[in-house]
């Protein structure tokens, strides 16, 4: 009895750093926005209970509704657009027999380079007077566009840089998924005479369907919290046609001090969050995870 | 399909992956090649590929006009620490959690991973209080402390004590190693390959933060590359050359890195995915 108490005590021990981290710097502040988002708290001090009002403001705020929906509006594009690339990308990737890992390495490039960085370089391609991407486009009769400076193409550039940055990601997780797919299957289905795409459709898709959820849900948790890009790209604008609900977040908190109306906006995007991994995990059965 | 047929399509698939791979590695070839330019080539119309008169002035600007090897030193030294203290504090709570037997083991371990659910963004404003609190704010421990560990790291090292026979524990028992010993000297060492895996993650989104430093950084002698790069641009966003080079030079080091471990950097990323 004594020797197991002793025991007890030295797990506790060893993991007592754990502990303390995670109550100090995880779960108290988790729990103290929760309260906070109830409350009207400023910087200055004030902290008063005022029940439901943030929240009421904030669905009553045409900003914060916008914030919604461009936030949305770029979880759709970029999300889709970049995982149909991926899986296309990988799944070419798949069939040929050279220069594999030289393709592979230069897809994943943008991946590790620095998101502000690019964001920056991006930022100059878009340029409206003397930027390349007009340049380019002059080449073929099509008239400069404003870009970044533009409220209706906006978020499609931003779209599109996201869609540069991230397909690599994605394409290298698909490939995993098309490596484990047996040879022998499309042997026999090109025997049977099935077309290359009947291939995809009967063989390819249905057995990469967990990976194909995975990547879609992982790419909608990234793309929700997108930020860094917004902030160097376009800071919202122009006229609040990039605003996104984390620069929302960001600009109610620590620009206008507003620190309980953040909190609840930052509440909000934590159960958006919430339902994408619920669903997640309801359709990939998570259990296989535990134990090894 | 005929071998020929096969032939053609496999071309088909060889340009097509050209033309992409062009598409990816041009925003950086232009970077360079602006960067490279003096001011009234960089802003030419229509634009001048190559530098008729390439100048390294650019580069010297970006070092002399802000700090700019402090700031690649603060993020060297942000990431390293928050690296280091991650592999040790996961790994010691990953082997507790799945070698030791406790009361409210499962309880805590749920706790620790239901964090990958709830986005930092909720933490933000009372992080904001508590570094306040510690006196970090406009400090590098400031950024360091809310990254000294995470949920990722701590489940990710428990999957591979799991696979540490218990056999081997038992026989450092014998010989008479303490609790700790046995985390430090036989289960670490087999989870190596582990250790690097989250090495490589962990320093590359040190590396790559921005939001908190954003928020807690004022001072130029103490910000991280993002944030200093960020703040650079904002002062000198028409001056394309100079934020040209500024951007080289922050993506270099990391790139030279992926050069040289690219597979492990790959693989290491790719099973975030997978697993996470």
């Amino acid at each position: 009895m004594k020797a197991k108490t002793k025991k007890n005590l030295i797990s506790y021990l060893m993991l007592s750093p754990v502990l303390v981290f995670f109550i100090i710097f995880v779960y108290y502040p988790i729990i103290m926005s929760a309260i906070g988002s109830f409350f009207d708290w400023t910087i200055l001090g004030k902290f008063e209970f005022i029940g439901f009002n943030n929240y009421k403001e904030l669905f009553q705020s045409s900003l914060f509704r916008k914030s919604l929906s461009n936030t949305l509006y770029y979880v759709i594009f970029s999300v889709s657009i970049s995982t149909v690339l991926a899986f296309f990308l990988a799944f070419l990737l798949n069939r040929i027999p050279k220069f594999n890992s030289f393709f592979r390495t230069t897809y994943f490039v943008p991946v590790v380079t620095s998101l502000v960085a690019i964001s920056i370089v991006w930022k100059w391609i878009f340029e409206p007077r003397v930027g390349i991407l007009n340049y380019f486009l002059s080449l073929f009769n099509i008239p400069s566009k404003a870009w970044l400076l533009n409220e209706k193409l906006a978020m499609p550039s931003v779209i599109l840089m996201s869609i540069w940055k991230n397909t690599g990601f994605y394409m290298i997780i698909f490939l995993t998924g098309l490596k484990g797919i047996s040879r022998d299957y499309y042997e026999a289905a090109e025997i049977d005479g099935a077309s290359t795409w009947q291939q995809i459709r009967f063989i390819t898709l249905p057995l990469l369907t967990p990976i194909t959820f995975f990547v879609l849900t992982m790419n909608m948790l990234r793309a929700w919290q997108v930020f860094p890009e917004i902030f160097v790209m376009t800071q919202g604008g122009p006229v609040d046609a990039t605003r996104v609900v984390v620069f929302d977040i960001w600009e109610y908190a620590f620009q206008y001090l507003r620190l309980g109306y953040g909190s609840a906006a930052s509440y909000v995007l934590f159960i958006i969050i919430l339902v994408i991994t619920f669903i997640q995990n309801k359709a990939m059965k998570v259990k296989e995870y535990e134990g090894v | 399909m005929t071998m020929s047929q096969k032939k053609i399509s496999e071309i088909i698939i060889y340009i097509i992956l050209f033309i992409g791979a062009m598409v990816v590695l041009f925003p950086f070839i232009w970077m360079v090649l602006t960067a490279l330019k003096p001011p009234h080539e960089a802003l030419a119309y229509p634009p001048i590929f190559f530098p008729k008169n390439p100048t390294l002035d650019n580069f010297i600007k970006v070092f002399t006009q802000v700090p700019f090897s402090r700031y690649l030193l603060n993020s060297i030294y942000v990431s390293t620490v928050i690296t280091v203290s991650t592999l040790f504090f996961c790994s010691l709570g990953g082997y507790v959690f799945a070698k030791h037997k406790f009361p409210l083991r499962d309880f805590i371990f749920l706790g620790v991973i239901a964090k990958l659910m709830i986005p930092n963004q909720v933490q933000l404003i009372p992080m904001y209080f508590i570094t306040q609190r510690l006196h970090l704010i406009d400090n590098l421990w400031g950024i360091i402390v809310p990254g000294l560990m995470g949920a990722f790291g701590i489940f990710f090292m428990r999957q591979f004590f799991f696979g540490v026979p218990d056999s081997l524990l038992e026989a450092g028992k014998i010989d008479g190693l303490s609790e700790f010993g046995l985390y430090f000297k036989i289960a670490l060492p087999l989870c190596k390959p582990a250790l690097a895996t989250l090495a490589i993650i962990t320093f590359i989104y040190a590396w790559d933060d921005f939001m908190w430093p954003l928020i807690i950084i004022n001072s130029q002698e103490n910000m991280t590359l993002p944030l200093g790069l960020a703040v650079f641009e904002g002062h000198y966003f028409a001056q394309y050359g100079l934020t040209m080079a500024a951007a080289t030079v922050s993506i270099l080091p990391m790139l030279i890195v992926y050069l040289f471990m690219q597979k492990q950097i790959i693989e290491s990323m790719a099973y975030t995915g997978i697993k996470e």
